[in-house]
């Protein structure tokens, strides 16, 4: 266990005290319910690396985009497929 | 009773728990230094220890496991405690706490401490739904977790590049939100952060804002589940070996995004180029979202209530300030944005709009030009600022224009319009003789001379005020006053001066015509306000009112040969009006609604039969002024419509003179002549008692010195008509000409007019001027349109109408030698010999009913030596004043060629010609050249063969067949290019036809749907070659009503 006890200079402990924005009385809820909020948009979106487009490096002698683009699929294969095994196995 | 909650410090996720109150009394927690003493008073009583963590934890979710991977600690947190005794205030017992006992304490809670890379398979491995004992925090950042996901999913992240120094820097992989919906979702998101997922702080306060702490988390995650799924395959890890081996900038800058390893190094001098290359590149996502700053919006609300007189001194007006979106969409709490931090936050990179600076900073802004907010902007969240009413008055008239020019949103009251809002002087008029004169009747009393009594109303809007009304506003000491629902502006010094003149001349009389032009306003008064309309009773008021409603109503007349459509009926009405009132009218209507049959009506409706009422009233003839090339379609009109109406034309070297014409010209009803003969004519036209002036195309007298205008204008008749389809408000020398002629002084001397009105108006686009003079001239002009909607529904989709035109002399004269030949030869032949004689001499004086020029093939001038010719290039003038678009079609190219020489001439314009020479590649230009919207090009000239298929050419509303293949489907097929799927307006096809000659008699045939008819129908000219000599003469002899004089 961490013996250290992370903590805050007492310097700054009135920050939060002070901060107009704390409602104490929500402290521990959100200022709206997380329903109201609703699910995030999910836009169809191009990825972020074809919006860049070619890059304009000059003197590359790397397949950049083309490693790049290896790396995007293992990127969203590992996330959407095998989280915790990856994450477990050695 | 358990309750879980999460705090973030970057990189760390922290989870931590407390028992309620209850609960914590037999609860067994300690917090134990490295020593295993107790810590010190800070320890929070209620804590849940890191045992008790890793139960809860694993009883979330369904791999227990996932909470082992956490490390342990002990975290210091502020955290809600009850003033009295200090402990802490869990989420139960802080509802309904009064803030002033509870305040923030630094307490220590045992916590599990999780990687970046772990928070997200924690969070995301929780379930769905309602977490049992956790806190809102923990819900929070599952969201986040998720979000982070999706963008990793979605391929929302880039490589990129922070800068340690000129040759050192660190791979970083970056997630970004441009989607502008997204980012919406996401700030919400910040803005109902629970506060205690930030109740940890570092050493800057900074990181306690909500905005950082989610981007930071977003950032940080992401990253780290990106470097860990690279570092699963040992592809990713072979470029660190390589970046080793390979001097290549790209291999080094790759290796610091792959795994644990960061720093990427170029020690060459390129370094820093390459850099700002990357962060160029990568840059270019930082513009794509840009987010607007909210507008500022200025409400002004009037007082609530005024109770009495001298309130309005007293009243308090508002003006509150808003916020809404850029896109005029939703508004923003104001009390919510002077709440948010000082400082810009930004999420992922997009730096969001403070709107609580930007708000400072427009009010700022705006001071500049609205001083008056001076007065509340030193003050913390200012929501709107009080004025007084004079305040308010320089508001409306002076700040709000100023707010609205530099960008800022104004809202104003319904009655704050600038019409309803300023009082003005209406003249009332009451006229001394209430019946309209029945025709016949000396006018003596009526026209625009009539003596009227009049007195002064205050008005507002459209409401009037009495004088003792407007007294008692006038001193009530501020310059916005209180009436009924609204309030008015009102100059104090100007009302005492308004009043004085009504107290002055309270009533008189005068002239319809002195009323009309003192309410134009055209007269200086010095009245204090200004004179803002006319208003009456009785005559008056149907005269003034704009729509005809009023107007008596009349059924057409009793034989008039045909039907008035429903607009043509109120045409009819408003003329009669008019001519019982003895002022004289114009009827503008657009050319083809059939301004002619609207006269031909009038006239007829006054050739009443005699009643039990007694004889009919003697009544002159009326004078009618037609251009030359309009006086055979004018007889053919009046004979098919009104063939009752004893008519006399009045031109040509044959003309009566003298004694005669006066005797003849009182026994007709009326007399049609030409513009020419006004001057020439003068002295015999002046010794007829005329009932009526009346002229066709009256442009003609534009010129308002020309000797023909000044003749006409000196003729004396009871009644005045004119008829034109020009736009008068776009020629104003020419209004001027028309209307003296019809009310002459209404608008002044030329010279006055000129000086008041054309120049203003035609130079410097005075508005003001345009309006006066459209109220002075309104109820005296009436023009409907063929797009107006109580017109387009009268109308057919395609109109049809012949164009009667007359030959000239020296058409006529070719026009008989021809047919004297020619019937001499065919006398003396037969067989196919005769045929051909005929057909040779059909086609000759087709040629000639053209324009001499196409028969004789000479070089000589064009102009004026073809009726036909002199009448299309009218109505295309009307064409192209109009904005219309037109086409023409001829059965010959050699006319064509003519006619494109013609229209250059004396319309100025190159006119494409597509005949049967035209190549493919050429008729494609030119259709398409015609069709293109943006092109200028109206008119287009075709061969009928040419043009008659495979085309569509609905640019064009107007369709001139100028000469006639007498084959009803051949032209119907050339209309049709015109009227068809994709047109959409009314079609006027007009079809030329000289009068008295073989034209006219075949589309009389034609019109005739005879069984004749029916046998010409797609057999073209050959019929005609079956008839005998003396059937032949029949169609081919000249009749006398063919010629007209020469054309001026």
């Amino acid at each position: 266990m961490n013996d250290e006890v992370t903590t805050v200079s007492s310097s700054r402990s009135d920050a939060l005290q002070d901060d107009p924005a704390i409602d104490v009385e929500r402290f521990w809820s959100t200022a709206q319910s997380l329903d109201e909020i609703g699910l995030p948009p999910n836009p169809e979106t191009t990825p972020a690396l074809k919006r860049l487009g070619p890059p304009p490096f000059v003197r590359s002698r790397f397949p950049l985009m083309g490693f790049l683009a290896t790396v995007y699929e293992h990127i969203t294969t590992h996330v959407r497929d095998h989280p915790e095994e990856d994450r477990f196995g050695e | 009773m358990i309750a879980l909650h999460g705090t973030w410090s970057a990189p760390t996720f922290y989870l931590w728990g407390e028992y309620d109150e209850q609960a914590a009394r037999s609860a067994s927690s300690s917090v134990l230094t490295a020593t295993g003493d107790e810590v010190d008073d800070n320890r929070h009583p209620y804590a849940l220890s890191v045992g008790e963590l890793h139960a809860a934890a694993g009883e979330l979710t369904p791999d227990g496991l996932l909470a082992s991977i956490a490390e342990e600690t002990n975290l210091a947190l502020r955290l809600p405690c009850a003033d009295a005794d200090g402990l802490p205030l869990t989420s139960s017992r802080l509802q309904g706490k009064p803030e002033d006992d509870v305040r923030l304490k630094a307490l220590t809670v045992p916590a599990l401490a999780f990687s970046p890379a772990d928070t997200i398979d924690f969070l995301t491995g929780l379930p769905d739904g309602s977490l049992p004992n956790c806190g809102d925090a923990v819900r929070y950042w599952r969201v986040l977790a998720k979000f982070a996901m999706s963008l990793l999913i979605r391929q929302q992240f880039v490589p990129d590049l922070d800068e340690i120094d000129a040759s050192t820097f660190t791979g970083r992989w970056r997630v970004f939100v441009t989607d502008r919906e997204e980012l919406a979702w996401l700030e919400r998101l910040v803005e109902v952060m629970p506060p205690v997922c930030r109740s940890f702080a570092n050493q800057d306060g900074n990181s306690l804002q909500p905005a950082r702490q989610v981007d930071g988390f977003l950032a940080t995650t992401t990253e780290a589940v990106i470097r860990r799924g690279l570092a699963t395959d040992s592809f990713f890890e072979q470029i660190h070996e390589r970046a080793d081996r390979e001097d290549a900038w790209e291999l080094r800058w790759l290796s610091g995004l792959v795994g644990d390893r960061r720093e990427v190094r170029w020690p060459d001098e390129d370094g820093a180029a390459i850099a700002g290359q990357i962060r160029a590149w990568i840059g270019q996502l930082e513009q794509e979202s840009v987010e607007k700053p909210p507008e500022l919006c200025f409400t002004l609300s009037e007082p609530q209530e005024l109770d009495g007189e001298g309130d309005a001194l007293n009243a308090t007006w508002r003006v509150q300030f808003g916020l809404r979106t850029s896109d005029g969409g939703d508004h923003l709490s104001l009390a919510r944005v002077w709440q948010e931090h000082a400082d810009a936050p930004s999420i992922l990179g997009q730096h969001l709009v403070n709107r609580r600076t930007h708000l400072q900073s427009e009010l700022t802004r705006a001071a500049t030009v609205f001083p008056a907010i001076k007065k509340v902007t030193a003050t913390p969240a200012p929501t709107g600022v009080d004025l007084s009413t004079n305040e308010a008055h320089t508001f409306l008239h002076e700040w709000a224009p100023l707010l609205q020019a530099q960008g800022f949103c104004v809202v104003l009251p319904d009655w704050a319009t600038e019409q309803h809002r300023h009082l003005g002087l209406e003249l009332f008029v009451r006229p001394q003789n209430e019946r309209l004169p029945d025709e016949g009747v000396s006018l003596g009393a009526f026209g625009l001379s009539s003596m009227l009594d009049f007195d002064w109303r205050v008005a507002v809007g459209d409401e009037q005020i009495s004088i003792d009304e407007f007294e008692a506003l006038a001193t009530q000491g501020t310059r916005l006053v209180k009436l009924g629902d609204r309030w008015v502006d009102i100059d104090q010094s100007a009302a005492k001066k308004a009043l004085d003149f009504m107290r002055d001349q309270p009533h008189g009389q005068l002239t319809l015509a002195a009323a009309i032009r003192l309410a134009a306003g055209v007269e200086e008064m010095n009245a204090g306000l200004p004179i803002v309309g006319l208003s009456g009773v009785s005559w008056i008021k149907r005269l003034l009112e704009t729509s005809d409603e009023h107007i008596e109503h009349l059924e057409q007349p009793r034989n008039f040969k045909g039907t008035l459509r429903p607009y043509q009926l109120r045409g009819l009405q408003w003329l009669a009006f008019l001519n019982r009132l003895g002022i004289g009218a114009c009827l503008a209507d657009d050319m083809g609604l059939g301004k002619t049959i609207q006269l031909i009506a009038l006239m007829l409706l006054e050739q009443r039969e005699d009643s039990a009422e007694g004889p009919r009233p003697k009544l002159g003839p009326t004078l009618l002024f037609v251009p030359m090339s309009l006086v055979g379609n004018w007889q053919r009109e009046l004979e098919r419509f009104a063939p009752q109406l004893r008519a006399l034309v009045h031109h040509g070297p044959e003309r009566l003179i003298g004694d005669e014409f006066v005797q003849a010209a009182s026994q007709h009803d009326v007399v049609i002549t030409t513009y020419g003969l006004a001057h020439r004519d003068l002295k015999a036209l002046n010794r007829v008692a005329w009932y009526r002036i009346a002229l066709d195309e009256a442009q003609k007298i534009k010129n308002p010195s020309a000797n023909q205008t000044i003749a006409i204008r000196s003729i004396k008749a009871t009644h005045r008509i004119a008829l034109t389809g020009t736009p008068l408000e776009n020629h104003l020398s020419e209004l001027w000409s028309i209307m003296e002629m019809l009310n002459p002084g209404l608008l002044g001397a030329a010279a006055v007019f000129r000086k008041q009105f054309a120049v203003p108006i035609e130079k410097m686009g005075d508005q003001k001027r345009a309006e006066q003079l459209r109220r002075m001239i309104r109820p005296f002009l009436l023009r409907r349109l063929k797009t107006d909607p109580n017109v387009e529904c009268d109308l057919p989709e395609k109109m049809e109408m012949s164009v009667y035109c007359n030959l000239t002399p020296e058409q006529a004269g070719l026009y008989k030698q021809t047919v004297d030949q020619m019937l001499f030869e065919i006398d003396n032949s037969t067989g196919i010999r005769r045929r051909g004689l005929i057909l040779a001499a059909l086609t000759k004086l087709k040629q000639i009913c053209n324009h001499p020029a196409h028969f004789l093939r000479d070089d000589r001038p064009l102009g004026q030596r073809s009726g036909k010719c002199e009448r299309v290039v009218e109505m295309l003038e009307e064409v192209l004043e109009e904005g219309d678009a037109a086409l023409v079609f001829t059965q010959y190219r050699e006319m064509g060629e003519l006619l494109l020489r013609f229209f250059s001439e004396r319309l100025g314009i190159r006119v494409p010609f597509l005949h049967g020479g035209s190549t493919a590649k050429q008729r494609e230009k030119m259709i398409a050249d015609f069709q293109d919207a943006g092109s200028n090009q109206p008119i287009f000239l075709l061969s009928l063969k040419a043009g008659g298929f495979g085309l569509n050419l609905t640019k064009a509303n107007h369709v001139f067949h100028f000469d006639r293949w007498w084959n009803p489907a051949v032209e119907r097929q050339a209309t049709d290019r015109v009227h068809r799927i994709g047109q959409t307006r009314r079609v006027q096809v007009h079809k030329f036809v000289c009068i008295g000659t073989i034209e006219d008699r075949i589309d009389k045939l034609l019109s005739e749907k005879s069984a004749l008819a029916d046998r010409i129908v797609g057999s073209g000219d050959e019929w005609l070659t079956g008839l005998s000599t003396n059937e032949l003469k029949e169609y081919l002899i000249l009749s006398s009503d063919a010629v007209a004089e020469s054309y001026e």
